[in-house]
């Protein structure tokens, strides 16, 4: 099985523009390259691909509508990552009131497993489930979307020293409930 | 700390791969377009109101407005049922021209550039540069227009090759994703996806028809790379010989049609595996799909790989039947055959020749279009001095691009239309003349 490598650059700058103008094929562009990643931090947060996709369908909306206010091209996607993960974090709140939301082990649980990762990944669902939604939101943010301090830190509303002090409690919450020796 | 290193990146590998699972299909455009609808940065032109009237009149007009409504839904039903409508749903014309090719000045020692093309516009190289010993090849744009997709290496002479032949091995090979802005200058890489595999031939990448992935072949792989993040898939297939490595995504973009030595394997890319379909003769060549992804058109080929015969097949291999005449001739030679946007049409081309002790001597080529169950079959004219080795359909199915050594041309499917002259003399397309790409420009 061959290995391939890769590296990615955004390039995405005169689409912002030409879609904060109000460009539909540059605004497609925009959710062609992230609406991926997006669903995938909005999954941690959620737990359910159906939520998922319902928070990144109503970020879209949103991006379209504030696109303009943002100045600097290159801070698109973490701006994303943000809007997405507070439509996640919204909507799980929203729905926790009305009925309590199963996060589902999906995916390929078909025949081949392994049965002992199956059940590493059954604690960790288990595990992100006890967790509140702004921490989910912060594990998201930090290991799927790669964010920095900084970035976390303007997207959770703390300061970064603030955000690395609760980023640690977490994991060691996390490594006692998932058995890490 | 060390463990707390360590519990840190497992549990990030863990999240990312669990995040991993919530891949799912979406069509950017149309949530583009949805969104700009319903929340569009659009005036309020205010509400409906009824102006003073006799409730006689509304009436009057409400059933004209409803025999209008009416009449509008038979026109778009019958519209939708018209067989073989040239227009691809969502394209609205035919853009740029991309090429691969060398200024015709410099010989076949340099590898390949990319060009854009337009009627009426001087050509205009867009990747790479004169000496630089990087081979750039098979541009291919992706379903929206936006972006560029294209196979480069750098010039590596191996044993075996045969640059007369158009056999000219590369190192450090790559499938490369670049954006494209109006005025089609192209971005730096978006993703590039590099092959650890040692010198052979360049890969030529393929979109998956909602363009978030692109795929291509490396030796005995079909690789699957997402466009945007460069994750890939790997599937195992048989290698194919030199300059036969066809690949074919369904028009779902659920099945990869493979050609590999007697048979086209379709690989089912959520990784429920694969089946295959024997095939008479060698390496199947030009693999295309029918509307509703119904049947698979091949070519017949014989040990070099020339054309016997164009052939279709139901998905499942039944039903394999021939579409050319059968001939006793076997002088009779098939090429580039391509499937249109709407699935229902075929075009290829079609040459004799004849071999004698003095030497051989050739008709010119013909070019034709069928339905893909073999029915109405026309003609096209080629333009005089034109001998194509290359063949595609416009985006909007309304031209067909024909490429050869001294340039490209297009020609209307309707007969008797003038060809369009798009490139003629300013670059070399010996080895590329089948390396073209039209954009599709979008509603």
């Amino acid at each position: 099985m061959a290995t391939v490598m890769v590296t990615t650059d955004d390039g995405l700058a005169g689409a912002v523009a030409r879609a904060a103008a109000g460009d539909e094929m540059a605004f497609a562009r925009i959710i062609n390259t992230h609406h991926d990643h997006m669903t995938r931090v909005c999954f941690v947060i959620c737990g359910d691909l159906d939520v998922a996709d319902e928070a990144v369908q109503a970020a879209w909306p949103i991006v379209w509508r504030k696109l303009g206010s943002l100045r600097d091209p290159a801070r698109l996607r973490p701006w994303l990552m943000s809007i997405a993960a507070n439509e996640a974090r919204q909507l799980i709140r929203r729905r926790r009131r009305r009925t309590v939301v199963e996060l589902s082990l999906v995916g390929s649980m078909g025949s081949g497993v392994d049965p002992a990762g199956a059940v590493g990944d059954l604690d960790l669902t288990n595990a992100l489930a006890r967790l509140d939604p702004d921490d989910r939101a912060l594990l998201a943010l930090r290991y799927v979307a790669g964010f920095d301090s900084t970035e976390l830190a303007r997207a959770t509303g703390r300061s970064p020293s603030g955000t690395r002090a609760r980023r640690a409690r977490l994991l060691g919450r996390l490594r006692t409930e998932l058995s890490d020796d | 700390m060390t463990d707390r290193l360590d519990f840190e990146t497992r549990l990030g590998e863990r999240l990312r791969a669990r995040a991993a699972l919530a891949s799912r299909p979406f069509d950017a455009a149309e949530i583009a377009r949805e969104v700009a609808t319903v929340h569009g940065r659009r005036r309020r032109i205010g509400s409906l109101e009824w102006p003073s009237m006799r409730p006689a009149v509304r009436w009057l007009i409400v059933s004209l407005l409803l025999a209008m409504a009416v009449l509008g839904v038979v026109a778009g039903v019958g519209a939708l049922l018209r067989e073989n409508s040239p227009l691809f749903p969502s394209v609205a014309s035919n853009g740029w021209i991309a090429v691969s090719a060398n200024p015709n000045e410099v010989g076949s020692g340099e590898a390949g550039d990319i060009y854009l093309l337009r009627e009426g516009a001087a050509v205009r190289r867009i990747i790479g540069a004169d000496g630089d010993g990087v081979a750039q090849a098979c541009p291919r744009f992706s379903p929206d227009g936006g972006r560029l997709a294209y196979g480069e290496g750098r010039a590596s002479p191996q044993p075996g090759d045969d640059p007369l032949r158009g056999r000219a091995s590369v190192a450090d090979r790559a499938v490369v994703v670049v954006g494209l802005n109006d005025q089609g200058d192209a971005s730096s890489p978006i993703m590039r996806a590099a092959h650890p595999a040692g010198p052979g031939e360049i890969s030529c990448p393929e979109w998956s028809p909602n363009g978030r992935h692109v795929a291509f072949r490396i030796g005995p792989n079909l690789v699957v790379a997402d466009a945007a993040s460069g994750e890939t898939t790997v599937f195992p297939v048989t290698e194919a010989p030199w300059g036969q490595q066809e690949f074919e995504w369904s028009r779902d973009g659920s099945l990869v049609a493979v050609s590999e030595p007697g048979l086209i394997r379709v690989v089912r890319i959520d990784g429920g595996g694969s089946s295959v379909i024997p095939v008479d003769g060698e390496t199947p060549g030009s693999l295309g799909w029918t509307a509703g992804d119904a049947r698979i058109v091949y070519l017949l080929t014989d040990p070099p790989g020339d054309g016997l015969a164009v052939r279709v097949a139901d998905a499942d291999g039944t039903d394999d039947t021939q579409l050319t005449p059968e001939s006793s001739d076997l002088q009779i030679r098939f090429d580039a055959v391509v499937v249109s946007p709407t699935g229902a049409r075929l075009a290829y081309l079609h040459r004799t020749y004849e071999c004698t002790s003095d030497g051989c001597t050739q008709d010119p080529q013909r070019l034709l279009a069928v339905d893909t169950d073999g029915s109405n079959v026309i003609e096209l004219a080629i333009p005089p001095d034109v001998w194509t080795s290359g063949l595609q359909w416009s985006p909007d199915g309304k031209r067909l691009l024909l490429g050869w050594i001294g340039g490209v041309v297009s020609v209307a499917v309707t007969p008797g239309s003038p060809a369009v002259v798009h490139s003629s003399g300013e670059l070399n397309l010996e080895w590329s003349s089948s390396e073209m790409t039209w954009q599709p420009v979008l509603k």
